[in-house]
């Protein structure tokens, strides 16, 4: 071979093996082990007291689940369950994927939840402890051992000076209402934090009076991005809270409505100053003009963001985290699903219904860019699997009627469960 | 009378003034005796002839030797130099010869001169030997200066003047063989010396009743003078008397000796003649002590030549002893003599002060060790060039470039503050870590158990580089160390080998070699090899000119002990590689065998290359038919589950940037690397007889590139095969391609006026020592700075306290890693071992399959109701959670079982309530009790069971205050025993598997290591190497 052959041949082998490693993706990221989460999932459920109305707690499962009262013994194994009017929380035990609402039309109102696993920390806005609106904390230790929590409240001007609501023991397997009117009653609306220093415990604001009666999760931990899944559409007020929870930072923060077809700064929330360990008020109701739409809220230090919504019934709906895994519901009627995508690339929910007996019965794909949308379910039983296909989705109930009872309560599904949830994870002994 | 220069100022010099004697009186009886030694007679019989004082009687002895020296003699004797030829047996000895002589003598003359065949004595050695004779009392025996034979104006070499003997029966001289002989020597008294030439007062030599018969030849003239010296007559060496010895028989050219006479070498004789005359010299109880001496010394001078290739050495050595052994008679006889010459106090402690102390030995040793390192050092292509040449600018100055400027020690200086700087991380306390380097053990007895202990449950054997590093740690006294040692050295070290490398395989001597030397060792540096802590990286590195320089050789070290030298060296430089990347075994392979076909040495270059290749697969088989289980591993370096991501963008391969962390901004791989492209594009071109360098450069990069592409299979995890090896060497091959052209363009155009070619030279050497210099600017900026000493400062302290006080693991999560990583740590730290396979509790597939479980619900923000029972059984104490996102701290917050601990610097701690260690005592209740390491078992109960966070396996060695548990069968996946009584502390223990086969490694690699290792030739020493001076005289 010549010389000019070699180093042909040489640049030859170079060229083929650069295009070649061009053209194979390097295997990098597939070759991270991806772990399926498993194990099992526990939620609690509050309920209502009978006396002013009725609670139904339905909780469904992929697989087989069980639900018992705190302090009684538990059903058997079934893939879905029903509870009415029970006179405990309820406790649902099952697998990754299960998911459990409860609803009631205590006073005459709506309320529902989707159950969560228990708490250690929370965070509420927007509650009233007014005269003519009462709110309480409703904490269960589902646990065989104590709980002790402190909670404190903060008003407009940071935080509000209580006595009584440190270290609040919550025996084993029992309930706890704190009702916060009794420590004091302020003008506006207020925040409330709490924190278990020992156990957890399943904690519910529940509120009733003059403006209608709601059940509220805790929101999510602040966050220099929250997501309000859905600012319902209809008459009455739409109020925004922001809790700072710095001590010494100033957060400033911008409100963006996610509407169905573009997203849009919110007038008069371009730029909202927070002081440090206060709570602000925004007024949204003129901006939105009755439309329905997802909130967007970036700050410049973590907020904490609840929307009230006031009108025919009181109902607050807090920032949440993404639906990060596959979760099954039980159908409740006349509920719809209100869906928020706060990133720019579409996210597709899919909806798969099953009956009674667990068969699948349809499937349903919704599509959704940067927005929000209300999407009524149909059906009256069985269950439906929520899987999302991406991270970001924000999905909250709607349910405005309870049988002939009507008002609104609007339940965010929060992490949601962790059916199909895939976590990539690199296995590196120097780590720490 | 005119004084001389020295006359006048020897009242400075403080020396007597000599006393004038007249030698020309005194009555000599010259005896010269000769056997086979017509090669030399002519000329010492002419130098007899011309002796300035002629003997009174001049007596030649012939031992009937085969060749003509008879006639020659009989020659002499008509032209009357010699006065009688007298014909003696070819069994005498030249005592012999000389006590016949003496009693065919006529008269009784006061002298005898004693004289051999093979030496030539100056015209004045007689009148100077009886001139010093006369001048000092009581002298009975004159040793006159042997020198050399040189050429002629050349200055005349010293042999000895006089000699003496060690306790080991070493011939020892005062003088340094070899040196000019300029009359530098003043007269001293001496224990003994050669006879030739040696004048012997007659009384004297009477009295003495001459030679002995146990000490034939060699040795004889010590004997003699050590006799005379016991019995109070004085001995003295007179330099000015000076004898050319061509020493036949020790240089092994004369025929018909004693030695041959017997079927040993002169060597061995001489050794014998040495051992027969300690033993003799030695009386009373000591006898024995001595004898042991002689004969254990003996057995291991002959290891030791052994040792040093050199069999026929050893042979000799062990066939002296053995006669030495059975020659008790003659030994005997000698004692007797020496016995009854009832030596004084003061004669004794005189003989006794002439012979060398008993540290001589070691001495020596020292001495020919450092001798032959430096020659070792300055052999290759150019003899002529030692180390210290290499570094200081004398050799450049020797070759005309340029005068000297900086001595060797500026350089040393410069390099080694460079080296402080860059790694000045390492100046502080506590084990290195990096991202590809766990850290080291505490101790040599850690590293070892973790180079030859599997981790339980995993039935692979430990990874051959952990026992590598066990062994460099050994060199190093403690593992950290090593490591420290390994890294500060890495660019220094490496620079000096390619250097050395580049002038005695290449021939390059220009200063362009050096910035090419440089450059290859900053290599490393620029794939992030250091900052990442590759230790391996720079092994190779170091190796691989080595690993050329034998296959160099192979073609040209054909004959004898010394052709299995380079297939040793090759043999070695693949027992390191293979631990580092097995596959690189193959193009080793096909290099050997390339260079064994290109030789056409017949069947034993072939079976060397089967040794070349077959010793690392062998010495390695162990490890390497355990990669069945792990085929992967083949393909990847060292600690292959430490290695980071790939490179997504290919071409950034081809400069070195592989992907993994450690790496120089992207702008000065473009610009060094990108040059060395340039170059070596260049070099090919212009240089078209070393195109197949390029090829072979190219295509280790592009074999490189295309396996980072890849995922291989760890033990059940994807690892990364790390390119840097097949970079590193493809990027050597294009320098050495470039340094080929650049030396030889600049030889080639040095007489041409400047042109175009000049120009590209010049220009290329600008760009590859500016690419260098930038290199070496990014070294000591950052090229060591992801290198750590100490814990780690991503988890607070406490963590690995309480890891090594209680026993408990931490499972550790990174959360701000693009993906989490996490890790279970024991102990406070990783350590060597732990990124090739997973150990603990992780090597237990469930234990591995629960803590990834835990993992994935800490990410996902979910918790099981199981999540801490999951981690109790695997140990844990603490959960740690770097920098963690909102949804994890609210599940680990609210899950049961876990109490946050601490909230700092973005790592959030949660510990498990029941505060769980890796040990368990459970009861028949399940009752779990958790032990620290330094807890004892107090009581059992009944079926109480030890549970172990290790996977079962039935090796481990499991005792409670000594006594030994018995397992049975397991709680959930971990090693589970039955306490039974047992009380007191657990111990456990992992056996060294096959230890018979470490031991076979072991001796194996020591073999390799000293067949690859240049020999140390300690025979130049012991004796002054009577083969060299043949050699050299030859060589005249």
């Amino acid at each position: 071979m010549r010389v000019k052959d070699w180093i042909c041949l040489a640049v030859a082998t170079v060229a083929v093996a650069t295009v070649a490693t061009a053209v194979l993706a390097p295997q990098g990221g597939a070759a991270q082990p991806v772990i399926p989460v498993q194990g099992q999932r526990q939620v609690a459920c509050p309920v209502g007291d009978p006396a002013f109305g009725p609670t139904t707690v339905a909780a469904a499962a992929q697989t087989e689940l069980t639900v018992w009262q705190v302090g009684s013994e538990a059903t058997a194994p079934a893939l879905s369950a029903e509870l009415e009017d029970p006179a405990q929380p309820v406790v649902a035990v099952g697998d990754q994927s299960l998911g459990a609402v409860s609803t009631s039309s205590q006073h005459g109102k709506v309320q529902a939840v989707v159950c969560r696993p228990p708490i250690s920390n929370g965070w509420w806005n927007g509650v009233w402890v007014t005269e003519s609106q009462r709110s309480s904390l409703i904490l269960t230790n589902i646990d065989s051992t104590a709980a002790v929590v402190t909670i404190s409240l903060q008003g407009e001007a940071g935080p509000l000076e209580t006595t009584g609501l440190r270290d609040l023991e919550i025996p084993r397997f029992s309930t706890r209402v704190v009702a916060l009117n009794s420590y004091l009653t302020a003008e506006e609306p207020i925040s409330v934090v709490l924190k278990a220093s020992q156990g957890r415990l399943m904690a519910t604001l529940r509120s009733q009076g003059d403006l209608g009666t709601d059940w509220q999760q805790s929101a999510a931990a602040p966050a220099v991005l929250s997501v309000i899944p859905w600012s319902p559409a209809g008459e009455g007020n739409r109020l925004l809270f922001l809790t700072n929870p710095s001590s010494d930072r100033r957060a400033e923060v911008q409100v963006e409505a996610l509407g169905l077809e573009q997203s849009y700064v919110i007038a008069g929330a371009e730029e909202v100053s927070v002081a440090p360990g206060a709570t602000a008020r925004v007024e949204l109701s003129q901006a939105l003009r009755g439309q329905g739409v997802g909130l967007r809220v970036t700050s410049t230090q973590p907020v904490s963001a609840t929307l009230v919504a006031t009108g025919p019934d009181l109902a607050g709906l807090s920032a949440q985290p993404g639906l990060g895994g596959g979760i099954v519901l039980p159908v409740v009627p006349g509920a719809s699903l209100a869906l928020a995508n706060p990133t720019p690339d579409p996210i597709t929910l899919t909806i798969a219904r099953r009956d009674a007996e667990g068969s699948e019965v349809g499937l349903e794909e919704i599509v959704l860019a940067e927005g929000s949308l209300e999407a009524p379910l149909a059906g009256d039983a069985g269950s439906i699997m929520l899987t999302a296909s991406g991270p970001d989705l924000r999905v909250a109930l709607v349910l405005s009627r309870i049988g002939q009872t009507e008002g609104l309560a609007l339940a965010p599904l929060g992490v949601g469960g962790a059916a199909g949830l895939n976590i990539a994870i690199a296995y590196r002994p120097t780590v720490g | 009378m005119e004084l001389t220069s020295l006359e006048t100022a020897s009242w400075f010099l403080d020396k007597p003034e000599p006393s004038a004697v007249d030698p020309t009186g005194q009555r000599v009886t010259a005896i010269l005796v000769s056997r086979n030694g017509a090669a030399w007679l002519p000329e010492t019989l002419a130098g007899l002839a011309a002796s300035t004082i002629r003997p009174h009687q001049i007596i030649a002895v012939d031992n009937r030797s085969e060749d003509n020296s008879a006639e020659l003699l009989q020659e002499a004797r008509r032209q009357g130099v010699v006065d009688v030829v007298l014909t003696g047996s070819t069994s005498a000895s030249f005592g012999d010869a000389v006590h016949q002589a003496l009693a065919e003598a006529a008269g009784r003359d006061d002298w005898i001169w004693l004289l051999h065949d093979d030496a030539v004595p100056d015209p004045t050695a007689l009148s100077e030997l009886l001139t010093l004779s006369l001048r000092t009392l009581g002298l009975a025996i004159a040793v006159p200066l042997s020198v050399r034979p040189t050429r002629r104006r050349h200055a005349s070499m010293t042999l000895e003047l006089g000699a003496s003997i060690s306790g080991t029966g070493r011939r020892h001289v005062d003088v340094e063989a070899g040196e000019a002989a300029q009359g530098q020597y003043d007269p001293q008294v001496s224990l003994g010396g050669s006879t030739c030439g040696m004048l012997i007062r007659r009384e004297a030599f009477e009295a003495l009743h001459g030679f002995h018969s146990a000490i034939p030849s060699y040795r004889d003239g010590v004997d003699l003078g050590w006799r005379a010296n016991l019995s109070g007559y004085r001995v003295m060496t007179c330099p000015e008397a000076r004898f050319v010895h061509h020493q036949a028989g020790r240089s092994e050219r004369r025929v018909g000796t004693i030695a041959q006479g017997r079927r040993r070498s002169e060597v061995a004789w001489d050794r014998l003649m040495g051992m027969r005359l300690v033993a003799a010299h030695t009386v009373g109880l000591a006898r024995f002590l001595v004898w042991l001496r002689l004969v254990g010394g003996s057995l291991l001078r002959g290891l030791g030549f052994l040792l040093d290739k050199a069999p026929d050495q050893a042979l000799d050595e062990l066939r002296a002893m053995v006669d030495f052994v059975r020659s008790r008679r003659p030994v005997a006889r000698l004692r007797r003599r020496v016995e009854r010459i009832e030596a004084s106090p003061t004669d004794r402690q005189r003989a006794n002060a002439l012979r060398p102390p008993w540290w001589s030995t070691f001495v020596l040793l020292g001495e020919t060790v450092a001798d032959n390192i430096r020659q070792a050092l300055s052999s290759g292509r150019d003899e002529q060039i030692s180390l210290g040449d290499l570094l200081g600018d004398e050799y450049e100055s020797r070759l005309g470039d340029r005068p000297a400027r900086l001595p060797i020690w500026v350089w040393v200086a410069g390099a080694a503050a460079l080296s402080l700087i860059a790694g000045r991380r390492l100046l502080a306390s506590g084990p290195v870590r990096a991202h590809q380097l766990l850290a080291a053990p505490d101790s040599l007895g850690q590293a070892y158990e973790v180079a030859l202990t599997s981790p339980p449950g995993l039935s692979g054997r430990p990874s051959a580089w952990l026992l590598l590093e066990a062994l460099g740690s050994t060199l190093a006294l403690r593992p950290t160390w090593f490591v420290v040692a390994l890294l500060m050295v890495a660019v220094p070290l490496t620079g000096l080998v390619a250097a050395w490398y580049l002038r005695h395989h290449l021939g390059q001597h220009r200063r362009i070699s050096w910035v090419i030397a440089l450059a290859y060792a900053l290599l490393p540096v620029l794939l992030g090899g250091l900052n990442r802590g590759a230790l391996w990286l720079v092994v190779l590195a170091i190796g691989l000119p080595f690993f050329v320089a034998w296959l160099h050789r192979w073609p040209t070290q054909t004959e004898g002990v010394r052709a299995w030298q380079p297939a040793a060296g090759v043999a070695l430089a693949l027992a390191l590689a293979v631990p580092i990347l097995p596959l690189l075994w193959v193009p080793a392979a096909a290099a050997v065998v390339l260079t064994v076909v290109r030789g056409g040495q017949g069947a034993w270059s072939w079976a060397r290359a089967v040794l070349a290749l077959g010793f690392p697969l062998l010495l390695w088989a162990d490890w390497l038919m355990s990669l069945r289980l792990t085929p992967g591993r083949l393909m990847t370096t060292p600690a292959p589950l430490l290695n980071g991501a790939t490179n997504d963008v290919a071409w950034q391969m081809l400069l070195g940037r592989t992907g993994s962390t450690g790496q120089p901004p992207l702008w000065i791989s473009i610009v060094v690397l990108g040059v060395l492209w340039v170059a070596a594009l260049i070099a090919a071109l212009r240089l078209p007889s070393r195109s197949p360098v390029l090829v072979t450069g190219l295509v280790f990069i592009a074999v490189g590139v295309a396996l980072s592409r890849f995922s291989v299979r760890i033990d059940t995890s994807e690892a990364m095969p790390d390119p840097s090896p097949w970079l590193l060497i493809g990027f050597a091959a294009l320098l050495s391609l470039a340094v080929s052209w650049l030396s030889e363009a600049s030889t080639s155009l040095a007489r041409r006026d400047f042109g175009v070619a000049q120009a590209l030279v010049g220009v290329v050497s600008m760009l590859l020592t500016g690419a260098t210099l930038v290199s070496l600017a990014w070294w000591v900026v950052g090229g060591m700075t992801g290198l750590t000493r100490g814990d780690s400062a991503a988890t607070p302290l406490y963590l690995a306290q309480n890891e090594r006080a209680t026993g408990a693991s931490s499972l550790i999560v990174d959360q701000a890693q693009p993906t989490p990583a996490w890790a279970l740590r024991s102990d406070g730290r990783a350590t060597w071992g732990q990124g090739e396979t997973r150990t603990g509790a992780l090597a237990s597939p469930t234990g591995w399959e629960w803590a990834q479980q835990a993992v994935a619900q800490i990410v996902a923000g979910r918790y099981d109701e199981d999540l801490t029972a999951h981690l109790v059984t695997l140990g844990v104490g603490y959960i740690a959670v770097i920098e963690p996102l909102p949804d994890t701290v609210a599940a680990l917050d609210a899950s049961v079982g876990l109490r946050r601990s601490s909230n700092e610097d973005g790592t959030v701690v949660w510990a498990l309530v029941d505060l769980p260690t890796r040990t368990q005592v459970i009861g028949s209740d399940g009752a779990v009790l958790s032990l620290t390491p330094s807890d004892e078992v107090a009581t059992t109960a009944p079926e109480t069971r030890l549970a172990l966070s290790l996977p079962v396996d039935p090796d481990l060695r499991v005792t409670v205050g000594g006594v030994r548990l018995e397992p049975v069968e397991s709680v959930d996946w971990r090693a589970t025993y039955d306490l039974g009584q047992a009380v007191g502390l657990v111990e456990v223990r992992q056996p060294v598997p096959d230890q018979w086969w470490r031991w076979i490694q072991l001796a194996g690699g020591f073999l390799v290591v000293l067949f690859a290792l240049p020999s140390l030739h300690f025979r130049a020493g012991a004796d002054r190497s009577p083969r060299r001076a043949h050699d050299l005289e030859e060589a005249l």
